[in-house]
């Protein structure tokens, strides 16, 4: 009886039901004052008690409720929210509650992930013609180099196909912070032979008594969180600056999150810009799931923040700070996750 | 690990169609002083508000103490154990510290009230922020600093986790924000976080380990310890330099001098104000600027000394009309408490300039005529009925300019900067050098250095009611936070 008791039709049902009951009750007292006899008030108290327990009833047991309701179905209309429709505390009956469960079914939350599992592969892939084939040819490339005595195209072509190894291979694994963080300074080290000096890296921890950098690394994150954002802040922030560029990681620790920050002094955001793309990042997304052939710039950050929402739920994700000329900081939140 | 209290997710807050929190996300951790910088009042209010209740909002949720306490569907319009240091007090005058501290909390039972015991506990709780007041005080006596230290002692005994301190430094003199902002370091310390809002990015950067810059509703960005640096918020900022603007130089001839004044019976204060100067007086323990405006408002005399105006020189007790002699005083928040919110615009520009026109016959072609050269100024607000629907900004225009047509010797502005975001202050800032240019020496009386040094020639610091150090405009880095 208490499910039942969900349902809004049902506490409907129940007060219409409530509310007949009142209306023989004054029926009856009607009956009872043509019949001349006054001075027995009690009727009448019992009757206005009643009433006051159906409002009481109607305002806190449906019309709030309802108002719940309506709300989270205005947000999902509106694209705000997916999840959340699913999570209903209220719904309008049982059926209505079926036909969610179907749809969530059919949708398969699962299937999101594949998708966007999928669209990252693809997105990282995009320029590959045969992932073996590019090992061996930058294998072949290392060799000779090293062969002819040039160390530098030898570690250049060795990051490079670490760097690619780890961004093709298992993309729906959970990764520590460590191995995603080892990736990051291995893109930073290709990156520098294009950038020299111009590119600065730096990775900070925010540690405390209880727990120390070997602990913070430990931490399990989607794979390919951070390189997407780092791509990001290289290629649209401090490419186009005139002088060095800084960027900086700090990874924070709280009791229930982990809180990491990717900021850089590139060229930054106009506002307008930053609230439409925090507007998208706030909730998840379907919009973007079928990759876009035409973008360039790796994987696209909304998509990174879609698989975090939809592996740890939608209070985690990113958010952007920017300002054109003061640079950009990524805020990325993740729950704990450990082995 | 440090525990999160509070967590604001995506936060929208729409009222009446407006959107005055856009999209807010942010976090306080225990025992953290995080700083928020309040470029304008926008949404301030109202995010002050949704942290200390769990009323409705558009989008997003919040998290206290780790717990979701609101979210968008379900708001439950609880109370979160949030307290909120203020301007405008949370105590009850009439009652004595310890009343206000253990009778008036929630929860407390107790028929027959042991004040002698009520008074230790005071006095303990007093010691361990290093204060001695005497709990038999009733809190209408107490300053500024002292009722803020009794208001952070009732947050503690309330088992508040959080307190916001909203923009002390308007209301505590440069000496006691000094020593709150010490005993705050010490609670936090010990476990309290705070959210320390201020006007001035100098003021919250020197207290805080992390600080948000707040504008039009949302976060633009949230400052780390190491990137508290001017160059770090100049994008955010609007520049407070006046060099572009037209600049008099001061005469050397005094317009105004205190010889000795003796105020509240302190040590007595002398200075002199040059003709066309801006001289900045920094009352570091407030207890000066108050009797000095009381002086210059006509509604009390000096006890010793003279004051000296031109040729003409003022003593003794009685009072004296200053604003006849050519001192206009312009009040702290003007916009509250020097206009008349029911006349229109140009009543109260034109209000006393009477005194201006010979036998007091105002005419309409002296309306007209002020009203076109201020049309230039003030805009097409002049011809406002009912001032109540100007904005701040607009409400500050139309003080200034009030003394800038009746045209005093002397204007003597109170913490002018105390009050309105950055927009205004700045707004502020050129219209005392409007009254600068316009030959009107400028006293400014603040507790507060604030962005008065981007105006000012000459800069005053008094202590204990006497003065400490005098310093010239190239000299004022010398001072600072």
């Amino acid at each position: 009886m208490k499910e039942k008791l969900r349902f809004l039709c049902v506490r409907i049902i129940l007060l219409l039901g409530g509310l007949s009951a009142g209306f023989i009750l004054l029926l009856c007292y009607a009956l009872y004052i043509t019949r001349n006899r006054s001075g027995q008030i009690w009727l009448l108290m019992v009757v206005s008690l009643f009433l006051a327990l159906f409002f009481y009833s109607g305002y806190y047991g449906i019309y709030k409720p309802m108002q719940e309701t309506k709300r989270v179905e205005r947000q999902f209309a509106s694209g705000s929210i997916l999840n959340d429709l699913f999570k209903i505390r209220y719904p309008y009956c049982m059926e209505s509650e079926m036909v969610n469960h179907r749809f969530f079914e059919m949708l398969g939350t699962r299937e999101l992930i594949k998708v966007s599992i999928k669209q990252a592969e693809y997105l990282a892939l995009q320029n590959q013609i045969n992932p073996h084939f590019l090992y061996n040819i930058l294998e072949g490339i290392r060799s000779e180099a090293l062969s002819l005595g040039v160390d530098s195209i030898a570690e250049m072509t060795e990051a490079l196909a670490t760097f690619f190894r780890y961004t093709i291979s298992n993309v729906d694994h959970l990764v520590s912070l460590e191995d995603e963080l080892a990736n990051i300074e291995n893109y930073y080290y290709i990156q520098q032979f294009r950038f020299g000096k111009k590119l600065q890296f730096s990775i900070q921890y925010s540690c405390s008594e209880e727990l120390d950098e070997m602990e913070i690394l430990q931490y399990r994150l989607p794979k390919l969180t951070l390189q997407p954002i780092v791509e990001n802040s290289i290629y649209h922030g401090i490419e186009r600056k005139i002088g060095e560029g800084h960027l900086n990681i700090k990874i924070t620790v709280t009791d229930s999150r982990l809180i990491i920050k990717v900021s850089d002094d590139g060229l930054g955001m106009e506002g307008g810009k930053v609230r439409k793309l925090n507007e998208k990042l706030k909730s998840l997304s379907l919009d973007d799931v079928n990759p876009d052939i035409n973008r360039k710039g790796g994987i696209a950050i909304q998509n990174v923040n879609n698989r975090i929402k939809l592996l740890f739920g939608e209070e985690y994700g990113i958010h952007v700070y920017s300002q054109a000329g003061a640079g950009t900081d990524v805020e990325i939140s993740l729950p704990q996750v450990k082995d | 690990m440090r525990k999160e209290i509070l967590r604001l997710n995506h936060v929208t807050l729409e009222k009446n169609g407006e959107c005055c929190l856009d999209n807010l996300d942010f976090y306080i951790l225990q025992g953290e002083i995080m700083g928020l910088i309040a470029s304008d009042a926008k949404g301030l209010s109202q995010l002050v508000r949704l942290i200390c209740h769990n009323i409705p909002i558009s989008f997003g949720e919040v998290y206290y103490e780790g717990n979701r306490v609101n979210h968008y569907s379900c708001p439950d319009f609880t109370d979160n154990r949030v307290y909120v240091i203020e301007e405008r007090g949370r105590l009850i005058g009439s009652l004595t510290i310890s009343d206000n501290l253990f009778v008036m909390r929630k929860g407390f039972k107790k028929y027959i009230i042991n004040s002698r015991i009520l008074d230790q506990q005071v006095e303990l709780l007093m010691a361990g922020l290093g204060l001695s007041i005497d709990p038999k005080r009733r809190v209408s006596g107490l300053s500024a600093f002292e009722r803020c230290a009794v208001e952070l002692i009732k947050a503690n005994l309330a088992g508040c986790r959080l307190i916001i301190l909203d923009r002390i430094s308007n209301f505590l003199s440069q000496i006691e924000l000094k020593r709150f902002q010490n005993i705050i370091r010490e609670q936090a310390k010990q476990g309290m976080a705070f959210l320390y809002i201020g006007n001035h990015h100098q003021e919250v950067f020197q207290i805080s380990g992390r600080a948000a810059l707040f504008q039009q509703g949302t976060i633009w960005k949230v400052f780390e310890k190491e990137e508290m640096v001017e160059t770090a918020i100049q994008p955010y900022t609007i520049s407070f330099d006046l060099s572009g603007s037209q600049i008099r130089e001061p005469k050397e001839e005094a317009v105004l001098k205190l010889e000795g004044v003796h105020l509240n019976g302190k040590e007595p204060v002398s200075f002199s104000l040059r003709k066309g100067e801006c001289l900045m007086v920094l009352d570091t323990d407030n207890q000066t600027w108050e009797p000095l405006v009381g002086v210059f408002s006509g509604r009390r005399g000096i006890r010793g000394g003279r004051i000296y105006l031109g040729e003409r020189v003022f003593a003794g007790t009685e009072t004296t009309d200053f604003l006849m002699e050519g001192v206009a005083v312009i009040p702290d928040n003007p916009a509250e408490t020097f206009l008349f919110q029911d006349m229109s615009y140009m009543e109260n520009l034109t209000f006393l300039l009477d005194r201006k026109v010979r036998f007091g016959n105002m005419k309409r072609r002296h309306l007209r005529s002020v009203r076109r050269e201020y049309m230039k100024k003030a805009g097409s607000c002049i011809d406002v009925g009912n001032i109540g629907r100007l904005s701040l900004r607009e409400k500050y225009g139309l003080a200034y300019y009030r003394i800038h047509l009746l045209h005093p010797k002397v204007a003597v502005c109170v913490q002018p900067l105390a009050k309105g975001d950055m927009y205004v202050r700045r707004y502020v800032l050129d219209l005392i050098q409007e009254l600068k240019n316009s030959g009107i020496s400028v006293l400014i009386l603040t507790s507060n250095l604030a962005d008065n040094m981007d105006v000012s020639d000459r800069m005053i610091v008094l202590q204990n009611g006497r003065v400490a150090a005098e310093y010239m405009k190239e000299e004022f880095y010398k001072t600072g936070w």
